[in-house]
């Protein structure tokens, strides 16, 4: 094969092979390498490749022909096998259908986000306030300020998904207790865990055992709520929440747990992906946002510190570094004159001493 | 004899700085470089005064470090200077329920660190005269 065509083979993502009417491999670009595992010069052991040879063959099946490729490891791909435009050789088109799935679900995920998330309270509340205008019920303008509020919240994900994104400086370095995050998120999701009869066990989070964590005190509040919010969308009704705090080293971690449902397997490693989180979305029951738990790893590794899915239980943990970020003293030309007249006035003064 | 200065600092310029400005005074100063650490040697020195920064990394920063030294009944009546960096009203009031005795804002000149340390030790003098 000339070098053009091999540069272009070798630059696309869907995998390609051309066999031999026996089924044997003369060439495999990386994504086919990728996708069976092949050496070259072997004879391709899917079955399902060697009964579509085997009907081409026959003359049962006609080109181009498409079928399901199932490999161990993946989920499936979509194959089409079609006729070398020179030769007797048969050329095989692979396509990782998860991929396609992941890459379809991100885009349905951030249109859902987009349309229930924001274009929907915001036309209930410019109807709403079109009302409230002309009213003077409480209760509509209550009603008006509760909407804006749900319309600012998504605002404030997608906005600050983007600015963790550009790598924006998260403000000021606070100094912030754990303690304090776990309650205020307690009581910012107050009516979701009274909704679903979840209690909660709390356990190490004393002032005087932990110590602080240093960061921007609304971004490391968000990072809690948005892990307790999704605990309690995963919870059982009636069921309890742990929340387990502990100090190991120059790390503190914040452990939640609960007998809810644990992630399905296929997500798990889409949880703290922007647009995917731990929920499967249904017509009955909508997914979330799928934006809390990919900010949660964001603000937390900026920080230096980790954040786990436990697969067993879907348990997440948080892991932040205690103390201060390290710092390097900056020193500017007005400290160093002071310093200096300083130094004189100290020398002056112990001449002075007897 | 000379008076026993505990620096509790995570930038060694910061600890260099103090240091050398202690030289200037009948001082002699004993450096630790992180909140667990300066709580140590707070035990086994027991110096007459600790200046101790507020922000520092590791298992536990300086209020935290001031905290335990003023639970320690043997310790308690070791004068303590915060060194914040910010000089915020919070920083203050975390200080105040941390026990610490004085504070320094960042970045503070030898003469201001001289006079604050003097001032403190002669009003503990005093009151325990």
């Amino acid at each position: 094969m000339n070098t053009g065509m091999s540069l272009l083979f070798n630059s696309l993502s869907d995998g390609v092979l051309i066999l031999s009417p026996e089924g044997k491999a003369r060439f495999a670009n990386p994504a086919a390498k990728r996708m069976l595992g092949l050496l070259m010069g072997q004879i391709l052991q899917q079955d399902a490749v060697g009964k579509q040879l085997t009907g081409v063959r026959a003359g049962y099946i006609e080109l181009p022909s498409q079928f399901q490729l199932e490999v161990p490891g993946q989920e499936s791909l979509a194959a089409t096998l079609l006729r070398s435009p020179v030769g007797d050789d048969l050329v095989l088109l692979l396509r990782d259908v998860a991929a396609q799935h992941f890459y379809q679900s991100t885009v349905d995920n951030l249109l859902t986000l987009v349309y229930d998330g924001c274009i929907t309270p915001t036309k209930a509340l410019l109807d709403t306030l079109a009302q409230a205008s002309a009213s003077p019920d409480a209760a509509l303008h209550q009603q008006a300020l509760d909407l804006f509020t749900e319309v600012r919240q998504c605002l404030k994900q997608i906005t600050g998904l983007a600015q963790l994104h550009a790598g924006e400086p998260l403000g000021a370095i606070e100094r912030v207790m754990l303690p304090d995050l776990v309650k205020t998120a307690l009581e910012q999701t107050r009516q979701q865990a009274a909704g679903r009869k979840v209690n909660f066990a709390l356990s190490g989070l004393d002032h005087t055992e932990l110590p602080p964590v240093y960061g921007s005190q609304t971004w490391l509040q968000e990072t809690v709520t948005s892990v307790l919010e999704d605990m309690l969308a995963r919870s059982v009704e009636g069921g309890e929440i742990l929340i387990k705090a502990r100090q190991y080293g120059e790390f503190a971690t914040l452990v939640f747990s609960s007998s809810g449902r644990p992630v399905p397997a296929h997500m798990r490693d889409r949880v703290f992906m922007p647009f995917h989180g731990t929920q499967a979305g249904s017509a009955a029951r909508p997914a979330g946002l799928g934006l809390g738990l990919a900010l949660a790893k964001a603000v937390v590794q900026r920080y230096g510190g980790h954040v786990r899915l436990d697969e067993e239980s879907g348990g997440i943990t948080l892991e932040l570094p205690t103390g201060a970020p390290r710092k390097e003293a900056e020193v500017n030309a007005a400290q160093i004159e002071r310093y200096a007249h300083d130094i004189s006035q100290l020398m002056a003064r112990r001449m002075k001493t007897p | 004899m000379k008076t026993s200065i505990l620096v509790v600092e995570d930038q060694s310029d910061i600890r260099k700085l103090i240091n050398m400005t202690m030289q200037f005074g009948n001082y002699e100063v004993h450096e630790a470089d992180h909140g667990l650490l300066g709580v140590k040697m707070a035990q086994a020195v027991r110096p007459s005064l600790i200046l101790m920064d507020v922000m520092m990394p590791g298992e536990i920063d300086g209020l935290q470090a001031c905290a335990r030294i003023k639970s320690d009944p043997e310790l308690r009546h070791i004068p303590i200077i915060m060194l914040t960096a910010r000089g915020q009203q919070s920083d203050f009031e975390a200080g105040r329920q941390a026990g610490a005795d004085g504070y320094l804002t960042k970045p503070f000149s030898p003469l201001e660190l001289i006079d604050t340390i003097e001032k403190l030790l002669q009003e503990r003098a005093a009151a325990g005269a």
